[in-house]
């Protein structure tokens, strides 16, 4: 492995302990490979900052020969403002996901199998099949016997072998195939203002999706943890991936439907042809909607549908149904009364609770049982940094916390003791590449759960504040001095719903 | 610098941001705990910028906050870095005064020479996040072929960066 490889291979594994040593033994000893160590280092840092520019060239220019036609040539265009509609959102439990692959063999061997309805003595991909390859093994020569011994059988041996290949009629008929597939060259919709990592997932394979993109009937979106889209549909109905959401199989050539297999959406739906409503899809519940505003948040055991304007007919799987009216919501699932009540005035963009007692390997801290509350069985207990003496929480994801909006507020119960009388809050705005705080909660109190809330506006770097879409990468909560214990549980961040 | 106020201190600060982050990031080659440490830093120098002493070296004093940072917090986190302290002095010695040309304006122009696979790979490696096994599986090779493309790429990108710069300086 030479130096560069030792070095690259650095910035994308964790190196075993052999080639750790070797690293740092060129580094110190070697000429130039500090030098070349800082450089490419260099060039590392500088495409992780990248993925911050908006504008990537597209790649066309760069293709040879075959027309881009499954290379998704990003048209940029752009779309104008959708009519005021239902957000609906649905959120899906994750499920994993691969690419589609390829459709395999488009053409190609059509014509071969054709003329012969027999088993085929060829393997498929061999046009000429008889004399050639396929068996080669025993007889270079010979064609018969031996690898196909159906060759010698009554039907082969006549004319399909000589030239079996040679009849042009069937080809035709196969070209009208393809077009039946799934995949149109007709867009339905295109993608609009995509934050974080969005993918476009579709019959050739996953693609990074930029302003503008277009979507194609039968194709999926992705939208990463901290990420999110919005779909345009041609009648200006738009559906808004919240982060963490795939939405699979997004039709639209005939009535609009698409399948939401995790995560949250918020939809505005204009109005619908009569007798072709737009179909949303669950593990739970199906939606149709004739126009109208509405969120769908779609979860490994419920379906939650949120309407904000216009009537939505939501149908659990067991077919019963309840019709869900404009500021009203209901909830599918198991052993959930299916039934329509008002909506709270907020979203959610963050909630943590810690009751699965899990510990993310992104936080600073531990879920504990901590101290003793009603109704709650786990809080993160901040972690003590002797160094600058004092107790630190933290979360974080690597793709981002949480993707602003106006308006929202962090709220969290606490517990703490100890020396500390201030807890400081702090977070990194990814997108500003900024750290915001400035914010102390004063005269703690001690030894007792409290709940405070705090605008996020609040939290600022000068006169640098939160803007909308906004990425937070991370929450610090913590105290100012001294070696005292602080808890937290009960995490919210929430916004007015719009 | 010659001399001090606060917000000085802090505009240096996110002048040198990338070339410290780099810094930062050659170290504890991980992206996330790059970032907090950068963040710790702001703290630090936003808390204690009058601990500066206008005339000397504003890099090297930043500097010198993320190695204790990183000493700290990865301690504190029980976190292995990749470097060795003597490897790390190394690298300060040879750390070149901030770059303050436009770097990443040279890179999307080189990225744009990229061909489509190279192309595929980056944006998975470093928009998607996606470690080589993930990009190997999506992409049906091999982590062994995915590496060598990085490895490849990141050589190439640098070399296009520098041949802009100098045909910038020729003009």
């Amino acid at each position: 492995m030479t130096f560069d490889d030792l070095v690259s291979a650095s910035f994308d594994r964790p190196l075993t302990e052999a080639e750790r040593a070797e690293l740092n033994r060129k580094i110190v000893d070697e000429p130039g490979c500090a030098e070349r160590f800082a450089y490419l280092s260099r060039v590392h840092a500088d495409l992780r900052n990248f993925h911050v520019l908006k504008d990537v060239a597209a790649p066309t220019k760069r293709r040879r020969g075959a027309i881009p036609k499954r290379s998704v040539a990003i048209p940029w265009g752009w779309a104008a403002a959708a009519a005021g509609a239902i957000v609906f959102a649905f959120a899906l439990s994750q499920a994993g996901t691969t690419p589609e692959k390829p459709p395999v063999r488009s053409s190609a061997a059509v014509p071969k199998p054709r003329p012969e309805p027999a088993p085929v003595v060829p393997p498929e991909p061999p046009k000429e099949v008889p004399k050639t390859e396929p068996l080669p093994p025993p007889p270079p020569p010979k064609p018969e016997p031996k690898p196909e011994p159906k060759v010698e059988s009554p039907p082969p041996p006549p004319e399909p072998r000589p030239e079996p290949v040679a009849p042009p009629p069937p080809p035709p008929p196969t070209i009208p195939a393809p077009p039946p597939a799934p995949m149109t060259t007709v867009a339905i919709a295109h993608l609009a203002k995509p934050t974080g990592t969005v993918m476009r997932i579709g019959a050739d394979g996953s693609v990074r999706v930029t302003e503008g993109m277009e979507l194609y009937d039968g194709q999926s979106v992705d939208a990463a943890a901290g990420s999110s889209v919005g779909i345009v549909f041609r009648d200006k109905t738009r559906i808004d991936l919240d982060a963490s959401t795939r939405v699979d199989n997004i039709q639209a050539r005939d009535a609009k439907k698409a399948t939401i297999k995790s995560g949250a959406i918020a939809a505005e739906v204009t109005a619908q042809p009569a007798g072709k409503p737009m179909v949303f899809a669950t593990a739970q519940a199906e939606a149709e909607i004739l126009g109208t505003t509405l969120r769908i948040v779609a979860e490994p055991k419920s379906t939650r549908l949120e309407v904000t304007e216009g009537k939505v007919r939501f149908t659990r799987l067991d077919k019963k149904k309840v019709e869900v009216a404009g500021g009203f919501y209901a909830v599918a699932g198991p052993g959930i009364d299916l039934k329509s009540l008002p909506l709270p005035k907020t979203v959610s963009l963050m909630s943590l609770a810690f009751e699965d007692g899990k510990t993310s390997p992104n936080w600073t801290g531990q879920v504990v049982p901590g101290p003793v509350r009603a109704g709650s069985r786990g809080a993160l207990e901040g972690q003590y940094h002797p160094q600058d003496r004092l107790t630190r929480i933290r979360f974080a994801e690597p793709n981002g916390l949480l993707t602003y909006k106006k308006g929202a507020d962090l709220s969290f119960d606490y517990w703490a003791d100890g020396e500390t009388s201030i807890l400081s809050i702090y977070f990194w705005n990814r997108t500003q590449s900024v750290s915001m705080g400035g914010y102390e909660i004063r005269n703690v109190t001690k030894k007792q759960w409290t709940r405070v809330t705090v605008a996020l506006s609040d939290l600022r770097d000068g006169i640098k504040t939160l803007q909308d879409g906004d990425l937070v990468a991370n929450l610090t909560i913590q105290t100012n001095v001294g070696t005292g214990s602080l808890f937290i549980d009960n995490v919210e961040v929430t916004a007015p719903r719009r | 610098m010659g001399t001090s106020s606060r917000e000085e201190v802090l505009r240096e600060l996110l002048r040198r941001r990338p070339g410290l982050y780099s810094f930062i990031l050659s170290i504890v080659s991980d992206f996330l705990f790059a970032e907090e440490v950068f963040q710790e830093v702001a703290v630090v120098v936003c808390e204690r910028w009058e601990d500066f002493q206008p005339g000397t070296n504003f890099g090297a004093w930043v500097r010198q906050i993320a190695r204790n940072k990183i000493h700290t917090m990865s301690r504190a986190a029980g976190r292995a870095v990749l470097l060795d302290p003597e490897a790390i002095d190394r690298i300060e010695q040879v750390h070149e005064e901030e770059d303050v040309r436009d770097r990443l304006g040279a890179l999307r122009k080189c990225l744009d020479q990229l061909g489509e696979r190279p192309r595929k790979v980056f944006l998975l490696r470093y928009e998607s996040g996606l470690s080589g096994d993930g990009i190997a599986r999506r992409m049906l090779t091999t982590v062994d072929a995915i590496h060598k493309i990085l490895s490849r790429v990141r050589v190439e990108l640098a070399e296009c960066i520098d041949r802009r710069f100098a045909q910038e300086e020729a003009r």
